[in-house]
């Protein structure tokens, strides 16, 4: 005979149920970020969540203060700080004394007990060193002002000491360190608004926030039940699951237990304050439970991930809120000012926080069960009544949809790309899955809101300009592709495997995914740059530059991050990324965005080409390793040199010598400024090449192989050196006179510069020797070998010949000056077409050379 | 149809496949039999071109499996054993789908099937979302997919694994109808039952390697000492490979 579980052990039971599923959740993630054992991040976890909640405590406190002075400047009192108070009470006090003494001496002017001369001026010094700090103060109190309030800090100064001349220190009340003393009621009632907002982000917040779309929850009460157990205990440990499976909900107590600690400025107040929170917290449990429920009962259960994630993540953003509030304080001023109304409205929170005395914490502890009774049982009704019907078996299911005959016959020839059935799937995917729309939009504008709250200390001070708002909408563009992009393939599930039977490659369906991706991104990037354009109307020209600018450089970044997809299991996760891989994916992204908004417009032209570049090198691989998603151990290495490792050299000697320049800055100080770029690019350019050379011939491709022809060519070698010669003296000829075309170009802007570089080197002779010697002895032989030999190669097997030529003298320019782009374009060009029809580098070594001893060495 | 030559394939060390030669002739039927684990799914992921032989070849219909793997699965319908469907699309939109994703029209391919929709009992819910089919349903819809682009070549991995009595009765003369349209029809299972109801020749498959290919009869003869069933055959072989292979049991490649 056995006998039936009791109730408690029975709740226990489930409720250690969730537990542990939480701890397991955490463990996986300890796995998958490689954090180091899940005992570290447990203990992460709690360190975070009671991090969160002292600020959040801490926060709210700011705004009861923040209430509390709006409040008093109604009355026409300014809050300042209590330092500065005491100094004004003391100067008050002294100005009477002053008063006095003036009057004194008026009055005995001409009497026996006249003052002398000496205590007059001992008295006047006196008191202008006391006025001079008087001045002083206001400028603290004036820079405190401008935080709190915002607006300028003159214009606060001259306020703040009308206020004074007119009331004295009465016109200003102190700001407390911690809570004011006497907290206004309005305060109090926009405390309660407050923690009904922090009590609706635990509610939203459920089981905890997951930002997981492919997850699908599935009640388990069939299978609770299916025990000789309780039916009233199963379903009470169901509806407090939220607080066992979230830690922010589980530690959430203490938010209560800091405010009233704080409120009464006891630390056994706190500690006894933490139980007032826990019925609050209960009833959050129970609500969430019941949100959770109604979503499982009317939404499908391909929507229910989506609900559960926009919820989650609003919860979480809910719960920020405050945080986030007390760092930008005239903001949270202005917000405060517009709820302030509502005040007479809304019950005070005074009762729950004033429980610093026996009688107190009685009366506290029954506000909080009364309120937490009110709010959980219409939830609890709710859920009753859910389960009920759940478990007749009403689950939410799809509805049934009119067949809508999306996908089209192909038409006869090539099929329009609008009615390519992979574009159609996207389409109703977007129109019909509620995830689609949390991941495709509502995660990444969460992850950017994240980075605007990382952002906002270098935005503050930033003057409005068209560029730099620009900078940032295009900087938030190219970082909400590349964290979409990888995620891409994730939208497919399980059903991944129905496409492998489809005679049309992955490929295919990737690139599908990336134009609806690159066009949701680009119509909120354009959105913001409209916008922008609307506040400079003067500056529309340039903003349509940028808005086509974004098309060229947002389609290569998408492009870049697509090749950063894993293969998905079986759950929607997807494996780790390599970090190289994601730093190499990374280099360029945020280029566009760092030359808007510093006003470098080279670089804002390098980034698209750089891009353009890095995501073809990116693709050479990504197409090879595609076939290969769920076979990659037969992966095959790819021979050097592939796109991808030419660019990666190209980016070594960039980086190479702006690293040495800095040094060699430093060792010959600005002076030498010139000298020390000549010096770092030549020890950079001969450091890589040796690096670049090991590492092929440890690939197994030799120097000759990519410098020679391949032994047996017949091509008369003899003839391209010549040629080579004679074309670089031609070429050198022409960047001659298109030097001195420069030096006198109507446009001052572009002649200026040369002239000053030109008489500079006329300057220093010995510069002119350096420059030779880098011109001559390093550059042709290591940027030949460096574009010619490996870049170039690369590209032609990929882009074709054209392509390869335009390509690689396009990155090949782009490394040299402005002014001098349309010569080395026509040089990186010419020597490609001599290497092309040559298989060598010598003729093209050769050309280089000639060139730059002709534009180094001649001077007209 | 398939060729397979000296075909192997290893996972970070593990042999999955070994040294696999095979050939079937077009319009037959065979069933792949072997136990969990043997290398069945491995052989049939290869067909598809998911995965690359570590060494030998494997060519379907005189295309390269992994090369060719486009143009292969024009020629190639392929039933999974638990298919699995866009979850915002219903029945009839994923046939439409697969169909359109092969150049066809999708509304002809509809009709076509039409018949074997109604046969199937499938009507009703093709304007439901797949993710709501049960296991049986799912199944259905996945032959559909694998017919409807009429290729010469079926491979059902465990096709009437999930399916009730009906069902299964239903999926055998529908292999039988395939098989007498002239096309080659592959399927894995471990049901020895299946096999001697539906075909004539079957290979056995065990820890990667083929123990036994040929004709049924052949087979159960062979490998049994009393000249008893298939299934004491399978046992045999599966037992002790390497005593069977050794006693030469090995099986002719060709049909006779």
């Amino acid at each position: 005979m056995s006998t039936r579980a009791g109730w408690l052990s029975v709740v226990w039971l489930l409720l250690g149920v969730a537990f542990r599923r939480m701890r397991a959740r955490l463990r996986t993630n300890a796995l998958r970020s490689r954090a180091g054992s899940p005992g570290l991040l447990y203990a992460i976890t709690l360190f975070g969540t009671t991090f969160l909640l002292v600020m959040l405590g801490v926060s709210l406190g700011a705004m009861v203060n923040i209430a509390t002075d709006i409040t008093a400047e109604k009355s026409g009192h300014y809050s300042i700080s209590g330092y500065i108070y005491e100094k004004l009470q003391d100067y008050d006090v002294r100005a009477s004394e002053h008063r006095a003494f003036v009057a004194a001496v008026q009055h005995a002017a001409g009497t026996e007990r006249a003052y002398s001369a000496d205590d007059i001026d001992a008295e006047d010094e006196e008191w202008s060193s006391t006025v001079e700090n008087y001045a002083e103060y206001f400028e603290w109190a004036a820079t405190r002002m401008v935080r709190t309030h915002g607006g300028s800090e003159a214009e606060w100064r001259e306020r703040l000491k009308a206020a004074f001349q007119d009331k004295g220190a009465a016109a200003f009340v102190t700001a407390p360190d911690g809570w004011h003393e006497n907290p206004s009621p309005d305060a109090y009632a926009v405390l309660t608004l407050l923690l009904a907002l922090w009590w609706l982000s635990m509610v939203l917040q459920g089981d905890g926030a997951a930002f997981d779309t492919t997850r699908r929850r599935h009640p388990m009460w069939e299978w609770f039940l299916a025990f000789p157990v309780p039916q009233s205990a199963v379903f009470v440990a169901e509806a407090l699951t939220p607080m066992a499976a979230n830690p922010a909900m589980l530690a959430s107590p203490l938010l209560i237990a800091i405010l009233i600690g704080t409120h009464e400025g006891s630390v056994g107040a706190g500690i006894a304050g933490f139980a007032v929170g826990i019925p609050l917290v209960l009833s959050a449990a129970i609500a969430a439970k019941s949100v959770d429920v109604l979503v499982m009962l009317r939404s499908s259960a391909r929507n229910r991930a989506g609900w559960f994630v926009l919820f989650g993540a609003t919860g979480l953003l809910a719960s920020l809120l405050p945080i986030v509030l007390y760092q930008a304080p005239a903001l949270s001023r202005r917000l405060i000012e517009a709820i302030l109304p509502l005040a007479e409205w809304l019950p005070s929170a005074q009762p729950l926080l004033a429980a610093g005395s026996p009688f107190g914490w009685a009366r506290a502890m029954s506000v909080s069960v009364l309120v937490s009774s009110a709010l959980a049982a219409p939830a609890f009704l709710i859920l009753k009544f859910a389960i009920a019907r759940g478990l007749d078996g009403s689950f939410g299911s799809s509805a049934a949809v009119v067949s809508t005959n999306a996908f089209r016959a192909p038409a006869a020839g090539r099929m329009g790309w609008w009615s390519d059935p992979l574009l159609r799937k996207e389409m109703l995917w977007l129109r019909r899955d509620r995830g689609a729309l949390v991941q495709l939009i509502g995660v990444p504008l969460l992850l950017v809101g994240v980075q605007f709250i990382n952002l906002q200390n270098v935005l503050r001070d930033v003057e409005l300009s068209w560029n730099k708002l620009a900078g940032v909408v295009v900087g938030m563009g190219a970082y909400l592709l590349f964290v979409s992009g990888p995620r891409a393939l994730l939208s497919e599930g399980p059903a991944l495997a129905l496409t492998l039977t489809w005679p049309r490659s992955l490929e295919d369906t990737l690139r599908t995914k990336v134009r609806v991706l690159f066009a949701i991104v680009s119509a909120m990037v354009e959105i913001c740059l409209i916008i922008i354009m609307w506040m400079f109307p003067d500056d529309v020209a340039k903003l349509l530059l940028v808005a086509l600018g974004w098309l060229l450089f947002g389609w290569s970044v998408s492009e870049k991050a697509v090749t950063l997809i894993r293969r998905p299991s079986q759950s929607g996760d997807s494996d780790a990324l390599p970090q190289s891989q994601l730093w190499i994916a990374s280099l360029g992204n945020f280029t566009f965005a760092i030359g808007l908004f510093t006003a470098q417009w080279q670089l804002v032209i390098a980034a698209i080409v750089l891009n353009w570049i890095f995501a073809s090198a990116l693709w050479e691989g990504f197409r090879i390793r595609l076939a290969f998603l769920f076979d990659p151990d037969s992966e095959p290495a790819m021979r050097p040199p592939t796109v991808l490792s030419s660019v990666l050299a190209v980016v070594g000697l960039m980086e190479a010598s702006a690293v040495i320049g800095i040094l060699s800055l430093w060792a010959f100080g600005t002076e030498g400024r010139l000298f020390a770029q000549v010096v770092a690019y030549g020890l950079s350019a001969v450091l890589v090449s040796a690096i670049v050379w090991n590492w092929h011939a440890k690939h197994g491709v030799s120097l000759a192989e990519i410098a020679l022809p391949k032994p047996g060519a017949s091509a008369n070698q003899i003839g391209f050196i010549l040629l080579g010669g004679a074309i670089g003296a031609v070429l050198g000829a022409a960047g001659l006179a298109y030097q001195q075309w420069l030096l006198y170009a109507p446009w001052p802007e572009i002649s200026k510069p040369v002239q000053q570089s030109l008489e500079f080197l006329d300057r220093m002779p010995e510069l002119r020797f350096n420059y030779a010697i880098m011109a001559i002895g390093i550059a042709p032989w290591v940027e030949e070998f460096i574009f010619r030999g490996l870049l170039f190669r690369a590209m032609r097997v990929r882009w074709g010949l054209i392509g390869a030529v335009l390509a690689s003298s396009a990155f090949f320019t782009l490394l040299h000056p402005a002014f001098s782009w349309p010569m080395v374009f026509l040089l990186g060009a010419t020597n490609a077409l001599l290497f092309h029809r040559s298989g060598s580098l010598l003729p093209c070594i050769l050309l280089h050379l000639v060139y730059n001893a002709i534009v180094v060495g001649c001077r007209i | 149809m398939i060729r397979l030559e000296k075909l192997s394939k290893t996972f970070a060390g593990k042999h999955a496949l070994r040294q696999v030669d095979l050939h079937l002739p077009r319009g037959e039927m065979w069933g792949l039999l072997g136990p969990n684990g043997a290398g069945k799914t491995t052989l049939f992921r290869i067909l598809m071109g998911i995965l690359k032989p570590t060494s030998g070849t494997a060519t379907v219909a005189g295309l390269d499996a992994f090369d060719d793997r486009l143009a292969v699965k024009r020629v190639l319908g392929f039933l999974p054993d638990e298919p699995t469907f866009h979850s915002y699309l219903t029945g009839r939109e994923i046939l439409e789908l697969c169909s359109a994703m092969h150049g066809l029209d999708p509304q002809r391919v509809v009709r076509r099937l039409s018949p074997l929709i109604d046969r199937m009992q499938l009507s009703g819910a093709l304007d439901s979302f797949a993710e709501d089919y049960s296991r049986g349903m799912k199944k259905k819809l996945g032959l559909l997919l694998a017919l409807a682009h009429e290729p010469e070549l079926l491979i059902l991995d465990e096709p009437t694994n999930g399916l009730d009595v009906e069902g299964t009765a239903l999926f055998f003369s529908l292999m039988r109808e395939q098989q007498a349209a002239g096309r080659t029809v592959i399927f894995s299972t471990h049901l020895l039952g299946q096999v001697e109801s539906l075909c004539t020749h079957a290979a056995i498959i065990h820890h990667g390697q083929l123990i036994a290919n040929g004709e049924l009869a052949t087979i159960a003869a062979s490998a049994s000492i009393d000249g008893g069933s298939l299934e004491q055959a399978f046992v045999a072989l599966t037992q002790s490979p390497d005593a069977s292979l050794r006693a030469g049991i090995t099986l002719p490649t060709q049909r006779p």
